[in-house]
């Protein structure tokens, strides 16, 4: 959680006002500045304001034309970032830097063509069906350039990435590279579809060919040097991408080095000393896995004692048919509390029940168990799931990656190292990953202004092993079983404290029930984040669990997606040991359906922690309302239980593509 | 007089390497031998998990150190002095920092207290030794009584415990401090037969510390109160174990057989000297074998119908250590000793050396709470002593 606090920044408030005013500048201009080149470039640069004599015009519109990508790249080089880092205010230029260069480019453009002194020489000018088809051509020229900008990241592109992080008081996250969609047919759509436009605008005056010549060449060598700053920035991972990718054209291979990404050697040859970082649910989970199918691996574990923090406690139905593949469901349902019924109230009343007692499972229940106790007995299992070894008290890192070798540094805290050759490493090392981290894999991520109390206490509900949940006007609280005689409360809580007394009054302030704050344990805060990593596999590090993804812990899915990543890896590891399938084809496959699962079970979590931490009157009325009719009622009512038990995401294995758990 | 055996200490070199490494370093280097093919199961089936070795530790860069090829490609294959050489540089650190965690002011058993210094070990020599050095660099008094039990092998620390209880027997006040310390990682061989392929499976660094006397403990720790000792031979293993010196190192013979004829052998053994000391194997409720190897702690557990708690300290200290010769016995009874137990508890430590010679020695764990109450003389006596 702390990564979440660290990327908080403190401006005052004017310093936000006055990011506000720059951003809304930056808009403005941003928007009239393509419209006049929108404009411009259609009627052939004739809308200019300015009526120069023909020698003088000629100078002055080539100076125009000029300025742009003249300007444009100083900015965007060392020198000029200094420049632009003096146009607003020293505390602010950091990060308002995106803004600055979108508000200069603008300027400029709208300089370009408001300024322009037409020629008045008409060349052509298409009638009729041709003249439509070049409207057309046009259009989707700017869609593209739109679509190329949306995959590059909007915020950059248009500026607003810097003013909002100041306005909402963040660091600015740049994205990921990117390499999807437009950007994975050529590497610079955004000058090829700036090219396109330049050449389909349908009038053909003088001053339309003098700034289509120009300024193609320029969207031509432009990027050469945008690619060093993105060599710069996004090191190996643009080299690959550069590797595959051609330049400027599609279809045409500019280096055409083979895909370097997946190990260039066989299954076998890759698994024999499978690593895995980090003794948390999700390794043991992938041990425990792999040993009992004859895989030998080794993980190695930075603390020399178990983590007794309580975090994860709802174990899913398909994560017990997990457990069961090595024959210890029925184990740890006995150190938990089955979940069949969940209740949801507003402030006042009882809003409707949602029952997980006609699951399609040979569970169907959510388990209620603490995460200390899931992990103990994954450690358990351990011992009997064969070549498995484990080191507490090492950490790894990665030394060097690569596809033909692996070199991971493993060391204590005192820096004393043990020496173990591995063929592969198995990042599992939770959400602040040294290996992710040392091998170079960056993670996209948000973080959203939700913060949250929990702790647990002694039981005197009566609630049984039910679930409450209640969404009140003034926040969430969510209560659920745990064993012991203990129940967890998790608060909506803002910026309060993370004590049992803020809990204690959330809950009676709320509910109306009386908590005793003395008997509180596990007390702890925690905000929201949502990240992904940009790759599951690099060389040869493959990440697995938290260590991959991070998502809210309201709605209790993530190590239970932790659990799914490690049971489909441990069945590619396996396949790859058996020499059944293809380095490249395994982990393509791996990261493709785990992407994906991630995908459904983030969305879901914070669209249910969104709907219940709305707060005020009327929305909360509203909610309750929709929950009242809609959800807990009619087709939709039988749905949630799969959707909450997470027995709605597919889970897709190599053998059975698509089955359901 | 009783003798207690009051604290362990423990230390290993900061570099380990796991068993996996090792093997594939092995393979590295035997390519193309035929004994080679041998070499996976030997090392997948040794019980051990890590082992620690100063080999990385004295030079950064080169973590196989002894055997890096030269120009042709050759493996360079050091010879006995300088290997000796390092155990000169790296013994004493090693040997200082188990015995600085065995010395407790507190508990009465500081390095004024100290009046005896037996050292162990069988893996290098040099004079002024590390007996010499605890002295100096641990501030103890120059006219301490020093003893070296030299080359004696695996089974070393018994002796030195029944050494030093003799001596508390002869001096009740004598406070013993027993050091071990062996640096078998300098001894590793490629050339020899499986005997060597088998000894560089197992054998690791290490150094332990003990504190002997026959002062009552302080009653806010466990002790081991040391009974009876009993030593015999095997002779018809004579030629099954050795450990002799050679121009590349020292050489070790170690067959193959050795867990057999120490498991077929075992009950004629103990019964008897149990019965003598008035005990019976039954009674006996831990069992510190020393981990010679896997094979060994298996055929003791058979044979004497060991459920898998009483000897899973030996076990673990295999696992976690491997074999470092005199001193792993040591790192048993150090677990036992702070394993927190509430009960007291009859241990036999047994290890086995070249001869076949077996040593062993009953003990009693007798937690805090159990301990013999104070007498005032005995107070008394430590008080004038100070
Ligand atoms: C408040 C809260 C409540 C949650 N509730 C739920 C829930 O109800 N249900 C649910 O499914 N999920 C829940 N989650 C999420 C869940 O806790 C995590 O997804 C889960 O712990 C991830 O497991 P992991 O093994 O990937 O990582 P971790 O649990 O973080 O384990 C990582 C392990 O690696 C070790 N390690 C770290 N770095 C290294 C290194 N370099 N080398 C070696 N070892 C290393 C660590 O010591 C640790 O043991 C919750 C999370 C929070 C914060």
């Amino acid at each position: 959680m702390s990564n979440s606090l660290s990327s908080r920044m403190h401006f005052t408030r004017g310093e936000r006002i006055i990011a506000v005013l720059y951003g809304s500048l930056c808009h403005v201009l941003f928007a009239a500045g393509v419209g006049a080149m929108a404009v411009g470039l259609y009627t052939g640069m004739q809308i200019g304001l300015l009526h120069l004599p023909h020698r003088m015009a000629a100078a002055w519109n080539s100076m125009l034309l000029l300025q742009f990508p003249v300007i444009h790249s100083f900015l965007l080089s060392d020198r000029g970032r200094g420049w632009l880092d003096r146009l607003a205010p020293v505390r602010l230029a950091r990060e308002l830097r995106t803004t600055l260069f979108a508000i200069t480019a603008s300027l400029q453009l709208l300089l370009v063509f408001l300024l322009w002194s037409p020629s008045g020489h008409m060349y052509w000018q298409p009638q009729g069906w041709l003249a439509v088809v070049l409207t057309v051509a046009y259009a989707a020229g700017w869609l593209l350039l739109l679509r190329s900008m949306y995959e590059a990241g909007l915020g950059v592109q248009t500026g607003s990435l810097g003013w909002m992080s100041v306005a909402r008081n963040r660091r600015p996250v740049y994205p990921p590279l990117a390499r999807r969609g437009l950007h994975g047919l050529v590497r610079q759509p955004i000058y090829l579809s700036f090219s396109l436009i330049l050449w389909t605008a349908p009038v053909w005056t003088l001053d339309r060919v003098v700034i289509t010549g120009l300024w193609t060449v320029y969207c031509v060598v432009a990027p050469l040097l945008k690619e060093r700053r993105m060599h710069r920035i996004y090191g190996e991972t643009f080299r690959r991408y550069r590797a595959v990718t051609p330049y400027w054209l599609p279809g045409l291979n500019g280096t055409r080095v083979p895909r370097r990404h997946s190990p260039s050697c066989s299954g076998p040859e890759l698994t024999r000393r499978i690593v895995i970082a980090g003794a948390g649910p999700v390794g043991m989970m992938l041990a425990n896995l792999l040993g009992r199918a004859g895989v030998p691996c080794t993980i190695f574990e930075r603390r020399r004692d178990p983590d007794n923090r309580s975090m994860a406690i709802g174990v899913m139905p398909p994560s017990l048919s997990i457990f069961q593949r090595f024959g210890r469901a029925d184990d740890l349902i006995a150190r938990g509390i089955p979940v069949r019924e969940a209740h949801v109230h507003d402030g006042r009343r009882h809003l409707g029940s949602l029952s997980f007692r006609e699951l399609d499972s040979e569970y169907p229940f959510v388990l209620s168990v603490p995460q200390h106790e899931t992990a103990s007995l994954l450690h358990e299992s351990l011992r009997a799931a064969g070549p498995v070894t484990l080191i507490s008290g090492v950490q790894a890192d990665i030394c060097s990656n690569g596809p033909e070798r692996i070199v991971p540094s493993l060391h204590d805290e005192q820096g004393n190292r043990m020496l173990h050759e591995a063929s592969l490493v198995i990042g599992c090392d939770g959400h602040r990953s040294a290996v992710r981290h040392t091998s170079g894999i960056r993670m996209h991520e948000s973080a959203f202004r939700q913060r949250f109390v929990m702790g647990d206490f002694p039981d005197e509900t009566g609630f049984g092993s039910d679930v409450h949940l209640f969404f009140t006007e003034s926040g969430s609280v969510e209560s659920f079983p745990l064993p012991g005689g203990m129940r967890r409360w998790v608060v909506l809580a803002g910026a309060a404290e993370a004590t049992a007394q803020t809990v204690c009054e959330r809950v009676s302030q709320r509910t109306g029930l009386a908590l005793d704050a003395a008997g509180a344990k596990n007390v702890s805060g925690f905000g929201i984040r949502r990240a992904l990593v940009e790759r599951y596999v690099s060389g040869r590090v493959v990440l697995c669990g938290d260590a991959a993804h991070v998502m809210s812990p309201i709605g209790g899915q993530g190590m239970n997606t932790g659990f799914g990543d490690a049971e489909l890896l441990a069945e590619v590891l396996v396949a790859l040991h058996e020499d059944r399938i293809a380095p490249s084809e395994a982990f393509a496959f791996y990261e493709a359906v785990r992407r994906k699962a991630f995908r459904t079970a983030a969305r879901r979590a914070e669209w249910g922690m969104r709907l219940g931490t709305l707060t005020g009157r009327w929305p909360s009325a509203i909610r309750s309302r929709l929950i009242e009719q809609c959800l807990l009622k009619g087709p939709v009512e039988k749905m949630l239980p799969a959707w909450f038990s997470m027995l709605s995401i597919p889970r897709i294995s190599l053998s059975n593509e698509g089955a359901h758990g | 007089m009783t003798a207690w055996l009051h604290r362990i200490g423990t230390a290993v070199p900061r570099h380990a390497f796991t068993q996996d490494f090792a093997l594939a370093r092995m393979k590295e280097w035997m390519a193309g031998d035929p004994r080679a093919r041998y070499l996976s199961r030997l090392y997948c089936h040794s019980g051990i998990e890590k082992r620690h070795t100063v080999l990385a530790a004295s030079d950064k860069e080169t973590i196989p150190l002894f055997y890096a090829r030269d120009d042709h490609g050759q493996l360079a294959e050091p010879d006995t002095k300088r290997r000796n050489d390092l155990f000169i540089r790296e013994a004493t650190p090693l040997a200082i920092e188990s015995a600085r965690n065995v010395l407790d002011e507190a508990a009465g058993l500081g390095k004024h207290d100290i009046t005896h210094v037996i050292t162990v070990s069988c893996t290098g020599f040099f004079n002024p030794g590390v007996d010499f050095r605890l002295i100096r660099d641990l501030d103890l008094s120059p006219s301490v009584q020093r003893y070296h039990l030299g080359f004696m092998g695996c089974y070393a620390a018994i002796p030195a415990l029944k050494m030093a209880a003799q001596f508390c027997e002869a001096d009740p006040r004598a406070v013993v401090l027993i050091q071990l310390t062996e640096l078998c990682s300098l001894h590793l061989q490629l050339g020899g037969g499986m005997d060597t392929l088998l000894a560089n499976t197992l054998f690791a660094d290490g150094a332990a510390a003990a504190i002997v006397s026959g002062r009552r403990p302080m009653s806010d720790a466990a002790a081991i109160r040391l009974d009876p000792f009993f030593s015999t031979l095997i002779p018809k293993g004579e030629s099954d174990m050795a450990w002799d010196i050679g121009n590349t190192g020292f050489q070790i013979a170690l067959s193959s057989y050795i867990p057999d004829i120490i498991g077929g052998d075992i009950r004629t053994i103990l019964e008897p000297a149990l019965f003598a000391a008035g005990s019976h194997a039954d009674d006996i409720d831990l069992w510190a074998v020393h981990p010679g190897g896997k094979a060994i702690l298996d055929r003791v557990q058979q044979e004497m119908l060991l459920e898998a708690g009483q000897i899973e300290d030996a076990r673990e200290v295999l696992r976690a250590f491997g074999n470092m010769s005199s001193v792993t016995i040591m790192f048993v009874l150090a677990r036992m000793l702070a394993a927190g137990r509430k009960e007291s508890a009859r241990i036999l430590a047994m290890a086995f050396g070249p001869g076949l010679t077996v040593e062993a020695g009953l003990m009693t764990y007798v937690p805090a709470a159990a301990l013999p109450k104070p007498l005032p003389a005995d107070v008394d006596g430590r008080d004038s002593h100070a």
